[in-house]
């Protein structure tokens, strides 16, 4: 009973999800290096026969006549799977500014000990020397800067040279690597750009820049997200539209509702 | 005592309230890639009388079956590299649970063991030489006649069917079809024309629907008014028989 008003609560279900994920990507627009999320739906599973024919013919031990009628039962949100194109790359004047051309990401270690995986490489050196992201989490291999470094120097191939006291001497002080993923799309999202590796995602390969496929370190760079600002308000109008419609549907079927429980009067 | 007219209402009460299953579900489906309409057949007047003529069948409004339309849907753009829709006739293979699946959602992932996959319901989703399979750390790409490629090094060859009767084909979701009948045949297109980078939308059309909606309104209104009318006048006439009157 009442079959459309469940079928269409799945939809109005999914399209509030689908804007939720739409208003997190728009405030995440000018986030460094935010990858934009999808609502992939998908069509729920047919049903051939009600209750009442299965009933029927349990009961008479008789079948039905194939009729076959099928019935959709509504759609759900199948995943929201990460896009991981690359973002527009901006330059800026700080020499911790990193952007990866390529499909690398970079490794940091979170505070409870576990690897975390980020495209951002908006970083900075605490008062220990570390290389650090902007919430104190430190690059995995660690990397330290000796004391007195006045400048750094990282080249597109991920070796870190540093400069002290202004020395016109660099020495190389640690390497770069890169991780990269079969399926970074079931990479799962722990919020401030980081990721974490799923069953779905598969293990890490790690690499070092500029080779195959893991892509060039850019110092002075950072990578913008790759939200389309157009797009997402396009979508976001269209799924409006169709919630809209279906609302007006779940109108329509309840005043047939009514015209029926106001038969008898 | 059944009485013909309350039959009658009651039937087209019914056949509406199925189709507004059908149209609700229409509706909630209208931004899925590759959905396809579907609608219930309803046996008109003239058939059911017909019928009723040759045997003892009723002549009431009743739903036949259902079907599902197969134009194809407009193509929309995403960029994404791994969606695709297919520019010609036919539907991609997939595996299912239930056996061959046919479908023209074409949005694909890798999952971490390579396997390409349809995004809707995981299904892997056959090449020439079955199960496609991307080695490690490959860039997938899909040229416009279905050819697989892992870094530039062909691997495959997506398979794209047609059947030879669109009826051929059951639904399985509003996306994804199986074989109706074991008369069923599809035959492999040689030469499909795959674009990337782009999903069909659904075939659906809200306005459509929409109208449907209004006009199921009114039936459904129409039907509860006739039986009304009919339970009205069947008081009316019990009253006659009370005595006293």
């Amino acid at each position: 009973m009442f079959q459309p008003l469940y079928v269409a609560a799945t939809g109005l279900s999914a399209m509030e999800d689908e804007i939720m994920n739409i208003t997190n990507n728009l405030a995440n627009a000018k986030t460094v290096a935010f990858k934009k999320s999808r609502a992939e739906m998908e069509s729920l599973m047919y049903v051939e026969r009600s209750f009442k024919d299965m009933l029927y013919e349990a009961m008479s031990g008789t079948e039905v006549p194939p009729v076959n009628v099928e019935y959709g039962t509504g759609v759900r949100v199948a995943s929201t799977p990460h896009d991981f194109t690359e973002g527009s790359i901006e330059i800026t004047n700080n020499p911790l500014d990193l952007a990866i051309k390529g499909e690398g990401f970079f490794q940091f270690k979170l505070q409870d000990g576990t690897i975390a995986y980020s495209r951002a490489g908006n970083l900075h050196i605490d008062n220990d020397g570390n290389i650090v992201d902007p919430n104190g989490n430190m690059l995995e291999p660690g990397l330290i800067v000796p004391e007195g470094t006045t400048s750094v120097v990282i080249r597109q191939d991920g070796t870190v040279l540093a400069s002290v006291n202004n020395s016109i001497d660099y020495n190389e002080v640690g390497q770069l690597n890169l991780a990269r993923f079969t399926n970074p799309a079931g990479l799962k999202g722990l919020g401030a750009n980081m990721f974490k590796v799923t069953e779905s995602s598969g293990d890490p390969i790690i690499g070092l820049p500029n080779e195959g496929g893991y892509g060039t370190i850019n110092q002075y760079s950072l990578e913008q997200s790759n939200v389309e600002v157009i797009s997402e308000m396009m979508r976001m109008m269209m799924v409006q539209r169709v919630f809209d419609t279906v609302t007006k549907a779940v109108q329509s079927y309840e005043s047939m509702l009514t015209s029926i429980t106001q038969m008898k009067q | 005592m059944t009485d013909r007219i309350l039959e009658i209402g009651k039937a087209g009460l019914e056949s509406a309230d199925q189709r507004v299953r059908k149209l609700m579900d229409n509706m909630v489906n209208s931004e899925i890639p590759g959905y396809k309409k579907s609608d219930v057949v309803v046996r008109a007047f003239p058939q059911a009388l017909e019928a009723a003529s040759q045997r003892a069948a009723s002549m009431l409004p009743q739903v036949e079956g259902s079907y599902t339309t197969n134009q194809a849907g407009a193509l929309a753009k995403t960029g994404n590299s791994l969606d695709l829709a297919i520019a010609s006739n036919g539907y991609f293979v997939v595996a299912g649970p239930w056996g061959e699946g046919y479908t023209r959602d074409g949005r694909l992932r890798v999952d971490r063991d390579g396997r390409l996959l349809t995004v809707a319901g995981n299904f892997p989703i056959l090449g020439d030489n079955g199960m496609i399979v991307i080695p490690e750390g490959a860039v997938v790409s899909i040229d416009a006649d279905g050819t697989v490629r892992a870094d530039d090094a062909v691997i495959d060859q997506l398979k794209v069917v047609i059947p030879e009767k669109q009826n051929d084909l059951l639904a399985v979701t509003g996306s994804f079809f199986q074989k109706g009948n074991n008369k069923a045949n599809l035959v492999d297109d040689p030469s499909p024309r795959i674009v990337t980078g782009y999903v069909e939308t659904s075939n659906v059309s809200i306005v459509e629907e929409m109208m449907d909606m209004i006009s199921l309104e009114k039936i459904q209104a129409l039907n509860s008014k006739l039986i009304q009318t009919r339970d009205a006048s069947l008081a009316k006439a019990m009253d006659l028989g009370k005595p006293n009157q």
